[in-house]
């Protein structure tokens, strides 16, 4: 066989054989993430941390997005529906969108950047500078204390997060609606209330849940991973917002498929 | 530090738990502290209403859908509406489900029957669940007139292929018969009008008469009814029976002078037969009579006579003392 064709071959091979290799490591990783449920006298004090530090500091970001988001989705329905379909319209638009899609979306990225890259970040750096390895001298379990509690943070915070967004892009837009485009209250809040279901929320909470396990998994699991120096943290952050970014459209897409 | 976040976590969580139940029912139209009954609704079928779509009550809110299943058997749709508790239905309400407007979303709306009487409602046994009937959207009225394009260009189609010349030709001239036609009914109905006018002018005059007659008949009958009554009947009867009587004896009178005068009509007869002789004698100038009937030579002579006479007296009366000399002493 010549060198020609065998190159592409092994590449190949190895592509697959490293990405049965990551699946494998993921699998191993979620493995020992269940079994560090069990160990809640490490991970249960260490929550309301991580819930602060993920959910509640992350709220300002959320909403600044949500509320730009509220206004943008406000007066390009207008433009979109200008002389053809009623402007109450722009209230069920608004709402729909923000609740449905891009409350939890644009938050599940903003998040994945600000929380995802953080915890690969401080894992990674834990790691590289061996102080994962310490915890384990020390007798605790590192799942257990770094992981499950940024994991269950991440669950619990992202749908309460979501639900700001959701909220703030939806007051944005009716502020916009009646200050921009002539449009009263009372239009807004008919067309809001048009289609509105309630599986609307229970669909835009499941979402978001499932966008918090992916980020901080994801940020655990890729700083987790990182082995070298702080060229290695740097890479393992980047992975882990991107993946986590691809895993949110990827999840978003299930949902849709899935539930609507 | 461990406790500051704790705090915050709570409250971030429980605002956020607060803003979803609050919005959601707010979304959903839910009225706080507002009192609301649940009323049911029958239908064959709902349309694309959904749960949280508007009740109204002429034109008003009064409430939302708040549920909406299948009927065990699975042939009617009940539909469960929370509407406010003050609000007064209508006698013999009536639910229909309509498009709100033209984007898709429904309402249900409460009329008394008696506004829309023909819809085939969905009737209930149990007098609590309103009679409903959902009308059809815009997507089933489009369908219909799909199909009424495609009957309209299959008509189209044929007429074009059966529409020749000819056929033009005969269509011309069957307007014109028809023209001529139309002309000549206006006139036969014209004429039968006319006709109709004078049979009902006189229809009227004869219900007049039968009516006067009717009313003549009646006071006949008034009369008899009175004479029966105060028993002037028997008393009429007698006379009828004496005039009957009479008429009788009157009869024989009249055979018996029938007889004299058929015998006196033989006498005259005889004696027409003399006269009629005696004139035919005179006219053939036999005997005196005859003679002097037809002699002219008399009648000149008569003549000068009278004219001497009428002579005589016009003299005598101018010239009396030549005939009369009267003289006493």
């Amino acid at each position: 066989m010549s060198q020609a064709w065998s190159a592409p071959l092994a590449a190949v091979g190895r592509t697959a054989l490293s990405t049965l290799a990551g699946f494998g490591r993921f699998g191993e990783f979620g493995a020992s993430v269940a079994r560090s449920f069990r160990d809640t006298s490490t991970w249960l004090r260490l929550v309301a941390l991580q819930m602060a530090r993920l959910g509640v500091e992350s709220l300002p970001i959320a909403l600044f997005i949500a509320a730009f988001t509220g206004i943008v989705l406000a007066l390009q329905a207008s433009y979109t529906f200008t002389g053809a379909v009623p402007l109450y319209f722009v209230g069920t638009l608004v709402g729909k969108t923000m609740i449905l899609e891009l409350g939890p979306v644009l938050t599940g990225l903003a998040l994945a950047g600000r929380v995802g890259a953080n915890i690969a970040a401080e894992l990674g750096t834990m790691k590289v500078t061996e102080q994962v390895d310490a915890l384990e001298t020390l007798a605790y379990d590192p799942v257990a204390y770094l992981v499950v509690p940024r994991l269950i943070a991440g669950v619990v915070m992202f749908p309460v997060v979501v639900a700001f967004a959701d909220a703030v892009g939806i007051v944005s837009g009716w502020i916009t609606a009646i200050n921009m485009l002539d449009m009263s209250t009372a239009e807004f809040v008919r067309g809001l209330r048009l289609f509105f279901l309630p599986f609307d929320v229970h669909y835009s909470l499941i979402k978001a849940a499932s966008f918090g396990l992916a980020v901080t998994a994801m940020g655990c699991y890729f700083g987790f991973t990182t082995a070298g120096g702080a060229e290695a943290v740097g890479r393992s952050t980047t992975r882990a917002v991107v993946v986590s970014s691809m895993l949110i459209l990827v999840l978003d897409a299930f949902w849709a498929a899935t539930l609507l | 530090m461990k406790r500051t976040n704790e705090i915050v976590v709570g409250a971030v969580i429980v605002l956020g738990i607060a803003l979803l139940i609050f919005g959601t029912l707010w979304l959903q139209g839910v009225g706080f502290g507002r009192e609301e009954v649940v009323t049911q609704a029958r239908f064959r079928e709902v349309g694309q209403l959904l749960h949280g779509n508007a009740v109204k009550l002429r034109g008003v809110p009064i409430g939302r859908v708040e549920d909406i299943y299948l009927e065990s058997g699975g042939e009617w749709v009940i539909v469960a509406m929370k509407i406010e508790s003050d609000v007064v239905l209508p006698v013999d309400p009536v639910v229909l489900l309509a498009p709100e407007s033209m984007f898709g979303d429904w309402q249900a709306e409460i009329f008394p029957r008696s506004r829309y009487p023909l819809y085939d409602y969905s009737e209930s046994t149990d007098p609590q669940v309103i009679p409903g009937y959902a009308l059809p959207d815009i997507s089933r009225l489009t369908a219909v007139a799909d199909q009424i394009a495609g009957n309209l260009a299959v008509l189209t189609e044929r007429v074009e292929i059966a529409f020749t010349e000819e056929t033009a030709l005969n269509v011309r001239r069957a307007i014109e018969n028809i023209q001529e036609v139309s002309e000549q009914l206006t006139g036969l109905v014209d004429k039968q009008q006319r006709t109709m006018d004078q049979v009902a002018a006189n229809l009227e005059t004869t219900t007049r008469t039968l009516g006067e007659a009717a009313e003549t008949v009646r006071r006949a009958f008034a009369q008899v009814e009175a004479a029966i009554s105060h028993g002037e009947l028997a008393a009429i009867i007698d006379d009828v029976q004496r005039t009957t009587a009479q008429l009788d004896s009157l009869s024989n009178v009249m055979t018996a002078a029938s007889q004299d005068f058929r015998s006196t009509v033989q006498r005259a007869d005889s004696t027409f037969r003399i006269v009629h002789s005696i004139a035919t004698a005179v006219r053939s100038g036999e005997g005196t009579a005859g003679r002097l009937l037809q002699d002219t030579t008399l009648y000149s002579e008569l003549r000068q006579t009278n004219a001497l006479v009428r002579a005589l007296v016009e003299d005598f009366q101018k010239n009396p003392r030549k005939y009369i000399n009267l003289s006493i002493f």
